[in-house]
């Protein structure tokens, strides 16, 4: 890469040089260095100090940015009722997947190979089958395999923690095939621990790994794609998913 | 594709988008929503106030030590295996980019005013690549082969019609019935069919950032669409473009300006997708090969002049874009009018000073005025989230022009405020010539057809041609009125 | 934004207090001076007239705004040395009022004159805040309602942006005196937009400022109302001039001069 060569390098050390001094000159330096974070205490909307029933929080405000939160009865309204047993997971996962099952051939699943094991544990990859092709995605994966497949219909993928301050599921990806499923699927279906779910944004960046800990990239995800650039009319599936559903269990 | 304006003036071009039936049909459309949605959402939560003043306070400091924090960023994206280069002009920065997609055809891009700001598409198709804006907006605007017309809104200048007709034209297809106008559902549906292709064989992705975090080394990303992240992971570099003031320290600072940024920009609590890059995409053993390359391009093109001086306030911007759309000029002219990409109260104070940095004189001249195009209205500022004092760095700029007049305008205000000087330093002389000039604005106001008011006047033509002006029928000024009784 | 309305409530007051008559309203509406000199007279114990300093001018607004910095910091030592003997200052302009109280401190800062600024910003009042802090007791609307005036057209009011944001209690100032007169509002919709006049843009930029006018124009007859009140002239003879030229049913007044009760009303351009 041209990028790296001798000169390049030279001609960056003194545009960061001269760019720095500029910003040293002028900076009106007094009393002595800060702390790295500007605020000792994060400052929170009152709203999130008050609320004690997180899920109920969390729940309300993911659905009104158009989450679906998968339950084990028909049409249930409450709370209670989204947050279902772990070991029904698979079964409610597979009502919802036959409900969506193609006429011709049978719609890809995506999923993360790193995280086979715990799929398998949890018993999905073999309940599912029938409604839905599971398809390991790992990380030689390329834009161009799916050239044939451009709009995945499902990927599945653990949320690492969800924020009940904005009704967000966040998801620290280590690799890019891991990232793939979070925009890539026309359905997203996201899985969640009720322990997991924290009150505030910062709460959810400290559950974050860093990037020695192997993240690639962080996803802060608040519903599914959406855009309004044609005339402020809202439309969910802009260029990412066009349904988020979740699968909340204790 | 940067076609800037038609006009030379913010003046010429500001008249003519109020005779564009279509812009104003745009416009109006766009106008009242951004409003509800924003005040509503900081409706909604009791302590508004205190969250601005956090991200303020955030914002603040992070510019002040933008040198350190840069330092640091650097140090821990290089550690985590991204390369950070610094450019000082936008021709540096622009170069930096096509060295990196050397060799590249397929580009993608997300939403970045910085990218607007360097003209970098036009570079980039001039070395022979293709390149896809995949922010609808942004899409729209680049088929249409012109600008942005609001930071956070880009095509919010067209209408559903315009938009169809540009998707028939380049998306080719089948013809349906003459004056039929597709649902925005369907144009979204094609863009997105259309779109998602280019993300599955693209080489390059380059994006924008909102916040770069000096602690983590990473960028923050923030979209409702998805399309800046499918273009940060489906090509193998990702190339993100940061003008350098986007630092900020930590992600507990980035959190405090997340919480005010969507909010201000769409009315959400959030924005769709937050996502934080800093990586290469390491194996999970750590001896893989990496699968991705990450490339940070850090831009001053003028920022770094703005420091420390009587612009510093400025630096602290969150390009939320809350200012233009309570700007009553903006929502009247659009984005266009203001010459280039950074437009309403911001850009009248952003463009200026972006523009000297750089060597387009014709630009310089363009946006030189703009901060005259003001009432002082005073709304930007009480929306800011950031406390920036919009109007009184405007009020500073035009005191820089008056200090250094350019072209026949400028000295014609310097000698305007010279002379008005001179009757201000003598009330006696002040008092008879508007005693005369009442008494000739009487006589003007005699013609036929308009007693008590005046239609025509040279001096103020600006006024008499849209404007009567009621005159003063007693044809005396109140001190000396009131000073016979 | 917080609005604070003054609660206070004064007995007659008998301190010496000056008008700044503002140069737009000097040159083109003495008779907004007359009033405000009316209604200044009225609250003082002897019905004794404020004073209106001859050598007065102008705030020195058009300077600053022009970005003549240096003329207006001159020109706002000249104001502060022809009032600084008066215990209050009054003007009927929250344009110029906010120059007075908001600017003049700032203009002047790091002179040695940044002390008197700041005193001459705190006794500097635009007109209705003045006159509602120091109403007399029979005003209180606490203790008498007046009647509905009927002999006026159905009345709107418009908060001048320097009124709404530089002297913020003045949009409510102005309401409740106007209750106090007896007038009901047909308050207009979108009341925080600008009306397009901002002194020196209202020519420079005519078509961006005429449309503006066009936009507050519709909203204003959207009330229902035929009459419009404001404490800024310059908003005034902008929207007066405006439906003039385009012949609309619309007529404006100071509110000084609808305080004042006079009959027949008198409008501006009228």
């Amino acid at each position: 890469m041209a990028i790296s060569s001798e000169s390049d390098t030279r001609q960056n050390a003194e545009s960061r040089a001269r760019i720095v001094a500029r910003l040293r000159e002028t900076k009106k330096a007094k009393g002595k260095a800060h702390t790295l974070s500007v605020l000792s205490q994060p400052v929170l909307p009152k709203f999130v100090e008050r609320e004690q029933g997180k899920t109920e929080a969390f729940v309300a405000r993911a659905e009104a940015l158009s989450c679906r939160f998968l339950t084990e009865g028909k049409t249930e309204k409450k709370t209670v009722a989204k947050v279902i047993a772990k070991s029904s997971v698979s079964k409610v996962l597979r009502d919802f997947l036959a409900t969506r099952r193609g006429k011709k051939a049978l719609p890809l699943l995506l999923f993360d190979v790193l995280e086979k094991s715990y799929w398998q544990r949890l018993g999905i990859l073999k309940n599912v089958e029938g409604c839905c092709r599971p398809t390991e995605v790992s990380e030689e994966v390329e834009g161009g395999d799916f050239e044939a497949t451009p709009f995945p219909a499902f990927s599945l993928q653990r949320a690492v923690c969800a924020i009940a301050e904005t009704g967000t599921l966040v998801f620290a990806n280590r690799t890019r095939a891991q990232a793939l499923l979070t925009f890539l699927p026309t359905v997203h279906i996201v899985l969640l621990a009720e322990r997991d779910i924290v009150g505030s944004l910062e709460q959810a960046f400290v559950r974050v790994p860093s990037s020695a800990a192997g993240l690639w990239a962080c996803h802060l995800v608040s519903g599914p794609s959406r855009t309004a650039d044609i005339e402020q009319k809202l439309h969910m599936g802009a260029h990412g998913p066009k349904e988020l559903v979740v699968l909340l269990h204790r | 594709m940067t076609s800037v304006s038609s006009g030379k003036s913010f003046h010429d071009d500001a008249a003519a988008a109020l005779q564009n039936p279509s812009l104003q049909a745009a416009l109006d459309k766009a106008g009242a929503g951004f409003l509800a949605t924003r005040s509503r959402a900081f409706a909604s939560i009791e302590n508004a106030q205190a969250l601005c003043e956090a991200a303020e306070r955030v914002r603040t400091r992070a510019v002040h030590d933008m040198a350190d924090l840069l330092l640091l960023f650097e140090q821990r994206a290089r550690a985590q295996g991204v390369s950070v280069h610094w450019a000082e002009t936008a021709e540096q920065a622009r170069s930096i980019v096509l060295a990196l997609c050397a060799g590249k055809r397929r580009i993608v891009k997300g939403k970045s005013m910085a990218s607007e700001e360097i003209e970098l598409n036009e570079a980039l198709l001039q070395a022979g690549a293709e390149v896809v804006e995949t922010d609808l907006g942004e899409y729209i605007v680049q088929l249409a082969e012109e600008i942005p017309s609001h930071i956070i809104a880009p095509a919010v200048h067209k209408t559903r019609a315009q938009i169809d007709a540009l998707f028939r034209h380049h998306h080719g297809g089948r013809k349906t019935p003459e004056g039929r106008v597709r649902s925005s559902q369907t144009l979204v549906e094609e863009a997105r069919r259309i779109i998602r292709k280019k993300f599955l064989r693209a080489e390059v992705g380059i994006t924008g950032t909102n916040m770069l975090i000096a602690e983590r080394g990473a960028a923050l990303l923030l979209t409702n669409e998805g399309n800046g992240d499918l273009s940060a992971i489906m090509a193998e570099r990702h190339i993100v473009l940061a003008g350098i003031e986007r630092i900020v320290a930590s992600e507990k600072d980035a959190a405090a300006v997340l919480r005010v940024l969507a909010r201000s920009a769409t009315g959400q609590s959030l924005g769709t997708y937050v996502s934080l890059y800093g990586g290469t995409g390491r194996g999970t053993d750590g001896t893989e090969k990496p699968r991705k390359d990450m490339h940070v391009v850090l831009l001053d093109n003028g920022r770094s002049a703005m420091h420390g001086g009587p612009w510093h306030d400025m630096l602290r911007c969150i390009r939320c874009g809350a200012c233009l759309n309570h700007c009553p000029v903006y929502t009247s002219v659009g984005g266009h009018a203001y010459g280039w990409v950074y437009s309403g109260p911001m850009g009248k104070v952003l463009s200026p000073l972006l523009a000297e940095a750089g060597t387009d004189a014709r630009l310089k001249r363009r946006v030189a005025a703009l901060p005259h195009a003001s009432s002082f209205c005073g709304r930007c500022v009480e929306v800011c989230p950031v406390g920036i004092p919009l109007t009184s760095l405007m009020r500073k700029l035009r005191n820089r022009h008056f200090e250094r007049p350019q072209g026949i305008k400028g000295w014609k205000t310097r000698l305007g405020c010279l002379g008005v000087r001179l009757l201000f330093a003598h009330p006696r002389l002040y008092r008879s010539l508007l005693a005369l000039a009442l008494r000739l604005l009487k006589l003007a106001a005699r013609g036929k057809g308009h007693v008590g008011r005046v239609a025509w006047l040279p001096g103020i033509g600006g006024w008499t041609k849209t404007r009567d002006l009621p005159v003063n029928r007693s044809a005396r000024a109140a001190i000396t009125l009131l000073d016979d009784v | 934004m917080t609005e604070r309305t003054p609660s206070k409530v004064a007995v007659p007051i008998a301190v010496p207090i000056a008008v700044l008559a503002t140069c737009l309203a000097d040159a083109l509406r003495p008779e907004t001076v007359r009033a405000t000199c009316t209604l200044l007279a009225r609250l003082s114990s002897k019905r004794k007239p404020p004073a209106l300093p001859k050598r007065q001018t102008c705030c020195g607004q058009i300077l600053y705004n022009a970005g003549d910095r240096k003329g207006a910091a001159s020109q706002a030592l000249r104001v502060i040395d022809l009032f600084e003997p008066f215990q209050a200052v009054v003007v009927p302009s929250g344009s110029c009022a906010g120059m007075l109280k908001r600017h003049y401190p700032q203009l002047l800062a790091g002179t040695p004159h940044a002390r008197r600024a700041q005193a001459f910003a705190r006794k500097s009042w635009e007109l209705t805040e003045f006159l509602h802090l120091f109403r007399p007791r029979t005003q209180q609307p606490e203790t008498q309602h007046k009647p509905p005036d009927k002999s006026l057209p159905p009345l709107t009011w418009h908060d001048s942006c320097s009124c709404l944001r530089e002297c913020k209690s003045s949009t409510s100032c102005a309401r409740s005196l106007l209750a106090a007169r007896g007038v009901r509002l047909h308050e207009a919709s979108e009341r925080e937009v600008c009306c397009g006049f901002g002194g020196k843009f209202s020519i420079a930029n005519s078509a961006v400022s005429t449309s503006m006018a066009d936009d507050k124009l519709a909203r204003l007859q959207q009330s229902g109302a035929k009459l419009v009140a404001s404490a800024d002239l310059g908003c005034l003879l902008h929207l007066a001039g405006r439906a003039r030229r385009r012949a609309l049913p619309l007529s404006f007044v100071h509110i000084a001069e609808l305080l004042v009760e006079q009959k027949p009303l008198p409008t501006i351009g009228a």
